[in-house]
This record gives structure tokens, sequence and C-alpha cells, in this order.
């Protein structure tokens, strides 16, 4: 009862938030106007490019997913400091476990229906224009994913801080980071120093944005040629099962990281 | 490990070296290097006064033989065995477990498909006569790689084998100095191994002037032609093989209306000058090294009205044309939802592109691998319809007011730093091009500059209204599932209601 | 009903709490006093296990701390500043109510008995609510989950004078067998509510006792203004001084007199004004400051303390 009203509750503020609400309409909208719109109806013999579709579609969500995560993830605990509402509800019969449980179970709530409601009606109109409805729901099920990942960093990043001013700048930096800055670094480094190109494959697992990346073009790319030969080194080293777990285990590894840490912090103020 | 990934051009660089290898490999190559211009001059002899077919030979005497399993003839071994030359050979329906040697020109006549079946050792048919073939299911032969087990084997005869199934063949037709021969109708099906350990579809080794038409070529290694011209190759269905079809040598030859489709390479033509290409589809190529054709040390190739779709890259030029004084030419070609619609090494030039359509491809052109400068645009490129052009076209001749210029600074940089390719797809390139357009000192090269940018689709509406050929069925090897995907489709649409209902009951409880 | 055992809580090097105890019975009505930074807030929130800390914490025989659920469970909650929830009036009940597992119903009530029925402010959001509003809001909801012990930090310090006196009366007003305990530093919330007073300071409770007790241990006697025929002005205060009563008295220039008084005085110097026949024609007792009240008690207690030592 107390985990699920506080879930109930997290998940109707986290609806309600203003740039939660923008991101989702930005998924929403920009997901169908890149189905209907971005590939004119053109196909020769049957042929559509649904990959490129999906691929259009994976972009998108690796821009506007972390940040519809982040958002309501951030101020989930910090908002609530600065308000001064935590105490209060921390004086009710509840531990702060259930509370962060709560939170993270709200916003990730929230997170998924966001994307399920997104990613499932452009899936629908990418279905209905010859997408393969598993790949679909595979994406989908990555998207997920992606979504639960920065909700467990936006909520660590939100247990660290005190006001939501402070949270939501550090985790637009994390978003950013994670986004380009990081790779982008790691590229200049690259080019510029000649780091080994070793460190840019365990970048493109440790990082969640690049990871989503990999399994969704191993995907949507069997051969995954795209990527170069970075790419097929890790083919032909992992295989392609293999590949895409170890990337989803990445997600999975830094969603119980943020979860964990994250209420440890919480806890923290305790001792 | 990685650092030996990096080595340039690694896909297609590795592919020819598999090609090349697998050359050196063959029995008797370095002599038939050695005795090509000869073989080549007996071959066009050959060819001009082809030898006869074997029904040609049938003399008033000529009987023919009836073989059906529980006949008095019950083999067709015994029956070509007591044939003379000429003398036809007819199989009734049944199973016949055995390999038969074709020493003496027959025709074997298989009536309602009957089944010739090796057992896994062997060549089915061996031929060193002139021999037709056709009505049969030869199946399962053996798999040594040393002999070169086939479906059909014919050596130094001439062979029309015409509307058989070959299923479970390592090889499936091999023809050795086989001139002027035709394989019609054929659906051949490879042996269920790893791609590199299969044989191939088709083989021809000396055999110019053979035709090879309206055969289905399916998990298969190569059809590949060694030192063979002046063949023609039409209406062929290969699919999820490695090298659809391989010239290694072969010159002046043409091929039309196939269908190469899943193969890691739909078309592979080496060493080989004059072969026009016109009206074929070459779709879905996958893999690190999937290319819709591919070029390498090929001279006057002239490509006309293909479809490139689907494909890690629609067409890759790795030195071809050879020489200055020689040009490729492509012509009326799409280039459709390919990965890259041009891969070209860097120093390639003396490509002539006209007329063809560019739509929607990850990127247009992209060079990669090899040494040397970049001089991607000094190929000729003129008159081309590329989706992506910006310009426009006020004076409404059909032809965009500026150039259309297709330069990257993330492509320069993946070109020159290959591994960084890794970031495909990534939000660093939006960032990157974003960066290149306020600093003017990192303008990259450009890959192409096309100088009157068509802005009419031609090519893709002809392929769109009347298609030259039309796209095969999904293969077997790959079902589609159509219940998994309704339910997968039920899934999202239930998801994506589920996520709205969800939403708004427990948002607006108190 | 609330059991402190040698509770001590140290942030880093600084000890707030040093060993306090405290009991407190059923129905009894607490003010707690202390300096500011003497650690009232960090007591309540050791009760509510807001915080960890050493020692033992009962409330209702139920251990207290951050695991101290079933504690909390027991007490009701009004904070300083009361918090502002993103919410409307009636699903803050909700949720609250459902929190504790308490039904809706009495919270409201209580709400229509403290003159906010729930068809008028329930659509309100919390934001729209005045301070005072707001505390009864959370002491409804204490108060209709049948809390036995009430936590208030400094309940009345961020309202208006009429705001603080209507939220006293509906303090006044709880059942009797319920258990208040309050941080405070207003004398009036004192006087009116508590019926026990104790004061921290030192990381320890120093005074344990009624508001009596603690006027006439710390000394501070109050004050008292009078006003006698401006003929007799003079007589009057050279009378007064003589009262032992009395530590000193002046004329304010305003045609009346401030005496200062020692513990209990009051009585006496009107009794003596009146004695002499000088007839008092107004007169008002002015309240001690309850600083004041602790800054003699402790500085008292400190010289009492020099004075053990070196005696």
């Amino acid at each position: 009862m107390t985990a699920l009203r506080l879930l109930q509750r997290e998940l109707r503020d986290s609806l309600r938030n203003y740039w939660f609400a923008v991101s989702s309409g930005v998924l929403v909208v920009g997901g169908l106007l890149l189905m209907l719109f971005g590939q004119p109806d053109q196909a020769i013999l049957g042929y559509r490019g649904f990959a490129r579709a999906l691929a259009g579609l994976m972009q998108l969500a690796l821009f506007v997913v972390p940040l519809l995560a982040l958002f309501p993830a951030v101020s989930a605990l910090a908002g609530e400091r600065e308000l001064g509402t935590l105490d209060y509800l921390l004086a009710q019969p509840v531990t702060r476990d259930e509370v962060f449980a709560g939170k993270w179970t709200g916003v990730g709530a929230a997170v998924s229906l966001a994307v399920l409601a997104g990613f499932g009606a452009t899936g629908l109109v990418a279905v209905v224009r010859g997408v393969p409805p598993v790949m679909v729901v595979v994406l989908l099920g990555f998207t997920l994913l992606l979504g639960v990942c920065f909700v467990s960093l936006g909520i660590w990043i939100s247990s660290l801080l005190s006001t939501r001013a402070r949270a939501t700048s550090a985790g637009l930096t994390v978003w950013l980071f994670f986004l380009a800055m990081g790779s982008l670094g790691l590229a200049g480094a690259f080019v510029g120093w000649g780091v080994p190109a070793s460190v840019l494959e365990v970048w493109a697992f440790v990082n969640p944005v690049e990871a989503y990346r990999l399994a969704s073009i191993a995907v949507l790319d069997p051969g995954v040629s795209v990527l170069g030969p970075v790419g097929a080194d890790l083919l032909e080293r992992l295989g392609r099962g293999p590949l895409i777990a170890l990337a989803l285990a990445s997600l999975a590894a830094w969603t119980g990281i943020g979860y964990w840490a994250g209420r440890r912090a919480f806890a923290a103020p305790v001792r | 490990m990685i650092r030996s990934l990096i080595r340039p051009a690694v896909g297609p660089a590795a592919a020819t070296l598999v090609a090349v290898v697998g050359l050196a490999a063959a029995p008797g190559t370095a002599l038939a290097q050695e005795g090509a211009a000869d073989a080549r001059r007996d071959s066009s002899a050959a060819e001009r006064s082809p030898a006869p077919w074997p029904s040609a030979l049938a003399g008033p005497d000529s009987r023919t033989w009836t073989v059906r399993p529980d006949g008095p003839i019950s083999a067709v071994s015994a029956a070509v065995d007591s044939a003379r030359p000429g003398d036809t050979v007819r199989v009734l329906p049944g199973r016949y477990r055995e390999r038969v040697v074709v020493d003496r020109p027959v025709t074997l006549i298989g009536v309602d498909r009957p089944v010739l079946d090796a057992g896994g050792r062997g060549h089915v048919i061996e031929a060193s006569a002139a021999l037709e073939v056709r009505g049969f299911e030869l199946r399962d032969t053996g798999t040594n790689p040393d002999e070169e087990h086939a479906g059909v084997m014919v050596r130094d005869a001439r062979a029309r084998i015409v509307d058989n199934v070959l299923a479970d063949v390592y090889y499936g037709v091999y023809l050795k100095n086989s001139q002027a021969s035709v394989v019609r109708g054929n659906r051949i099906t490879g042996k269920p191994l790893p791609p590199p350990r299969r044989g191939d579809g088709i083989r021809l080794w000396y055999s110019s002037g053979t035709e090879i038409v309206d055969n289905t070529i399916t998990r298969t290694r190569d059809v590949v032609v060694f030192f063979s011209d002046r063949l023609s190759i039409r209406e062929n269905l290969i699919r999820d093989g490695r090298y659809g079809l391989h010239y290694m040598y072969s010159n002046n030859n043409h091929f039309e209306r196939n269908r190469f489709v899943g193969n890691q390479v739909g078309s592979f033509i080496m060493y080989s000058t004059d072969i026009t290409l016109e009206d074929n589809l070459f779709a879905e190529s996958g893999g690190a090294s999937g290319l819709g054709l591919g070029l390498k040390d090929a001279d006057s190739i002239r490509a006309v009205g293909n479809l490139f779709v689907e494909n890690e890259a629609g067409v890759y030029l790795d030195n071809s044309p050879r020489g200055r004084d020689v040009q490729n030419h492509f012509e009326r070609n799409v280039f459709f939802e390919n990965d890259a619609g041009l891969r070209t090494l860097p120093s390639v030039t003396g490509n002539v592109f006209r007329d063809n359509d560019f739509v929607s491809n990850h990127r247009a052109v992209e060079v990669t691998g090899g040494v040397g400068e970049n001089q991607a645009a000094q190929n000729d490129w003129r008159g081309n319809y590329w989706s992506d052009y910006a310009g426009f076209d006020r004076d409404g001749d059909g032809v965009g007011d500026t150039p259309y210029v297709y330069s990257k600074l993330s492509e320069d940089l993946m070109t020159e730093h290959p591994p960084l390719r890794l970031f495909s797809y990534s939000p660093v390139v939006p960032v990157v091009e974003t960066v290149s357009r306020f600093f003017p000192f990192l303008k990259p090269r450009p890959l192409v500059v096309d100088s009157a940018p068509k802005l009419v689709r031609g090519a893709f509406r002809r392929w769109e209204r009347e298609p030259p050929v039309a796209r095969p069925a999904p293969s077997a090897t790959e079902p589609r599932s159509t219940r998994t995907d309704a339910a997968a489709g039920i899934l999202l649409l239930a998801s994506a209601a589920g996520a709205v209902g969800a939403a708004r009951t427990l948002g607006s409880r108190p | 009903m609330i059991s402190i055992d040698g509770l001590r809580k140290s942030y880093g090097e600084q000890v707030v709490l040093d060993g306090l105890d405290l009991q407190v019975d059923r129905g009894e009505r607490v003010a707690v006093l202390g300096l500011n930074g003497a650690g009232k807030t960090t007591l309540l929130q050791c009760l509510l296990g807001l915080i960890g800390f050493e020692g033992s914490v009962t409330v209702d025989g139920q251990q207290a701390g951050p695991a101290g659920k079933e504690a909390r469970r027991r007490i009701g909650y009004v904070p300083q500043r009361p918090p502002v929830f993103d919410m409307t009036v009636s699903a803050f009940l909700h949720l609250f109510s459902d929190l504790r597992d308490a039904p809706v119903e009495p919270a409201t009530e209580r709400m229509a008995e403290f003159g906010l029925p729930p068809d008028e402010v329930g659509e309100k959001q919390m934001s729209a609510l005045s301070g005072g509003m707001l505390q009864k809001t959370l002491l409804a909801l204490a108060l209709g989950a049948e809390v036995p012990v009430l936590l208030l930090d400094e309940p009345t310090a961020s309202l208006d004078p009429s705001s603080r006196r209507e939220f006293v009366r509906v303090l006044e007003g709880v059942d009797e067998d319920r258990t208040i305990l309050f941080a405070t530093h207003r004398l009036e919330d004192v006087e009116s509510l508590a019926n026990r007073v104790i004061l921290i300071h030192g990381g320890g409770v120093v005074f344990d006792g009624t508001l009596k007790d603690l006027w006439e241990r710390s000394g501070v006697g109050g004050e008292l203004w009078v006003q006698v025929p401006a003929s007799r002005q003079e007589a009057a205060v050279a009378l007064l001084r003589d009262r032992g009563s009395v530590r000193g008295a002046a004329e304010d220039g305003g045609g009346g007199i401030r005496v200062e008084l020692a513990p209990g005085g009051a009585m006496d110097a009107l009794g003596a004004l009146r004695d002499r026949g000088v007839e008092v024609e107004d007169f008002r007792a002015l309240s001690p400051a309850l600083d004041e009240v602790m800054d003699r008690l402790l500085s008292a207690r400190s010289v009492g303390a020099e004075k053990r030592d070196t005696g």
C-alpha cells in the first residue's frame, strides 16, 4: 500500500513535470513526423528501408529519452528537499528505502509510460508502413531500458543535491557528457593522441547512450557494418547475440548502480 | 587484435584476398595462368564451331533407353554404359542411389523428376562427353574440397543442363573447358554449411560462350567465372551466398536482369574488362563487407539501369579503372537505402556517373581504407539526382542552380580514422557537422561535386513503375513468422493504449 | 509515552545532544525551551528518526530512529515551516492518511471543526493556503489518524498574531490523553499550552518543571507598571524602592512608574502602595521575556557551578 501510494504520487508528479511533458511531446510528435514524412512514400519492389526509418527513431530516442527520464528524476528528491516536504514525508510511518523505491518506481513508471505511448504510437505507424513489428518491439524494449537507466542515474544525482536547480544542471551535464561530449572528447583523443581503439570499444559499452545505440544497431543491421572496423572486430570476437547482451547488461548495470548508489546516498544523512 | 583490424579497407580488401587465395588454391591454377592466352584462343575457336549436342549425333539406329526402378534397367549408369553416342536415356520417377559417369554423348531425360542420389559421396553426374540433362533432381554430393564434388561435373565437353533441381550439393554445376554450354532453369541449393566451407553454385573454368539463364541459386558460396568470356548471364536469382556472381579474368561479358539478394557481395568483378551489366537487382548485401557490386582492377565496366537497394555499400570501387585512359560508366542506376551509396578507395578516379539516382542512402558516398590522397571528387559526376540536395531550380530546367557538394567533416574524420565509424548514428556526428559549419577552416574536402544535379528522379521512377525484375519472395531459409508479427503488433497497440490509459487513471487519482 | 535515555547526537566534532534523558507521560504537555542551536529541533528529529543518533528513544513503547516506522506511526508532526506539497488539500489528506493506513474521514471532520470545511478548501492547492491554514491542516491530519503523540516544532513561529491565537486555541482543545511535545521560545505558547517545561542546554536537560518553577528558579520576577496621582509619584517610588520584593523602581517620564520585581513580588508591591494610601489609578503586569528567563537561569547555573567548584 505504502509503496504503491508513493509510486502513484511520484508518477503523478512526474507526469505533471513541465519538461517531462515537453520531451514526451517531442518524442511522440518527432517520432510520428519521422515515420510519416521522414520516409516519404517511396518504395521500390517493396523496399522501404525500414532499418533506416527505425534508425531515425533510435536517434530521436537517443536524444530525447535520457532527457525525458532525467527531468523528473533529478527533481524527485532534490526538489522535495528544496520545498521542505521531504522531512515531512519521512516523518510519516515510512522508511527511507520505501520512499526511495517509491520515487524510483514512480518516475520509472512515468518514463516508461511516456516511452510506451510515444514509441507505441510511432511504432504502429511504422508497422502499418511495413516495418516488422518484432523489430519495433525489440527497439521499444531497449528504449525502455535506456529510460529506466537514466531514471536511476537521475535519482542518484537527486539524492546528492539539495535544490532542484542544482540537480537539473547536474543532470543536464551528465546528459551532455553521455550524449556527445564524452564521445567527442574521446574521438578527439583518438585522433590527436592516438588513444588505442580499444578505449573507444570500452566506451561504447560503458556509456549507456552508446550501449543503447550499439544494441539497437546490432538489431537493425546484423552486420553492424556501419560501425566500421571496430564494430566488425566486436562482432567477430563477441558474436551478435553476446554483443547485444553485453550492451544491454551495461544499461542494466547503470540502472543497478544508480539505484544502489542513490539509495545509499539517500540513506546517508541517517548515519 | 584491434590494431590488426584497423588496417585500411579491412572489409573489401579481405574479401579480395579471399578471392585471390581461392584462385591460387584452385587446382592447376599456376598452369592455367601460364597457358591462359592459349586456352583463350582455343576456347574462342571452340565457340565459333561448338561441339554438337548429343541429340545431333543421333542416327537412324539410335535408340532410347528407359530406366525405371523396377524395370529391366533399374540404374541410370547401366543405361549409359549400354548407350551409343547420341542415344537418349529416359528415366522414370523413382529414387536412384547411384553416381553416373557419362563418357559418351548422351541425352538424359528425367520424367516427372526422378531423383539421382549420390549418397554424400562423389559427383552425382560426371561427364567427359557431350551431355544433356533435363528434368532430374540431383542430390547429396560428397564434400571433398580437393575433388570439388558437384551435382554436374563436366570436363572438356559441352553440356546442356536444363530444368533440374540440384539439392544438398557441394558444387552445383561445374564446367571445365566446356565451351558454349547452357545452364538454364535449374534450382540449385547448397549444403547447410557455413559460407566459407560451401562449394560454388556454378563454377566456370575456361568455359567461354556459355549461357546461364533463369537459375535459382541459394545458399552456395559463389557463382564464379574464371577465364571465360562472352558469357550471357540473365535472369538468375542468386541469394544467400558469398559472391553472387564473381568474375575473375573474364572479359567481354554481359549480365542482365539478374537478382542478387542477401549475398555478402551481389557481384564482384575482379581483373576483368569490358563487362556490361544492365537492369540487375542488387539487394540486401549485408555483413561488414556487404557490397552490391564490387569492382577490383576492373576496366571498361558499364553499369546501366541497375538497382542497388539496402546494401552496406551499393557499389565498391578498388583500383577500377586501372589506367588513366580507361573509364567505367555508371548510368541510370538507382542507389536506394544503402548504408553507403558508393564506397570507394581514396585514389580511385576515372569513373563516370550520369543520371543515377541517389535516394535515402545513409551516406551517398564514402571513401574508406586504402592509402593515398582522397581524389573521390575527381571522378566525373554530372546530372545525377541526390535526395539530400538542398538547392533550387529557379530557371526550371530540371537542373539545380548550384552544384551538389557532398562534404562532411565527420565523413572526413571517419575516412582518415576508420575506428571512429563506431560513432555512426551517434549524436557526435551532428555535433561535429554543426561545429564544422561554424569554423570554415575545418571545412572538409568534398567527396562529390556534381555540377548539374538533377531535381527529378528518372531511374527511380522507372524502377517504381515498370521494374525490369520483380522482387523475389522471401527465402524459405528465413521465414517471417506472421504470427509473431501479429502478436508483436497487438502488443504494440496494447502498450500504447495501456500507457495512455494508465497515465490518465493514475495521474488523475487524488 | 516518550522515554529518552542517554540520547547523544553529534555532527562531526560538534556535539548537540549529550546524554539527554527525558520521560514524558501520557497526556503531558511539554514545552521544550532552549537557546538557538541548543538542540530543540534535533531532539524532535531524533524522535521522528529523521536523523540517526546514539542512545535509546522509545515512543509508546516503539523504538524510534531512522528505522522506527512504528514509532512514527504514533507521532503526528507539525514542522516549523509547513511543507507545501504540490497537490490539492484533498489529495494531500488522502495521500498521508493512506501512508498512515488511516481513513481520511476523521481528518476531514477535524478540518471542518477547525473552520476549514473540505468542500471549501478540498480542491484548493496546498500552496494557496495561509500558514495558519496549513498548520491546522497538518494538525487535523495528525489528530485524524488518532496518534497518541503530537510533536510541534515552533508551531506558531511563522503565524501572524490572530492565526497564532487561533492555532493555540485549537491546540488547547486537543483531547487530554494526547501527549504534546513542542519546541518554542514564545512565552505565550508556554503559558497557554504547557503544563511542563524543560530547558535544554549544553546537550542535556538543565531544567524540568512548571513555568512557575522556572521563573522562581531563574529569579526573574517580571515587571509592573503602575500609575499613581502625580503628586504621590515621588513618594511611591521611594516607598517601592524600600520593599524587598522590588528590585528597582523609576518614573518612566510619562506619568507612570516601572517596577522591576523579584519573583512573586507583584502582589507585595501593589499591597504596599495600597497600605500607604497611595491610590493606584492603573497597573499592568509585564511578563518577563522568555529569553531573559533562560539567560538568567543559565548564567545563574554557571555561577552556581563556579561556586560549587570553588566551594
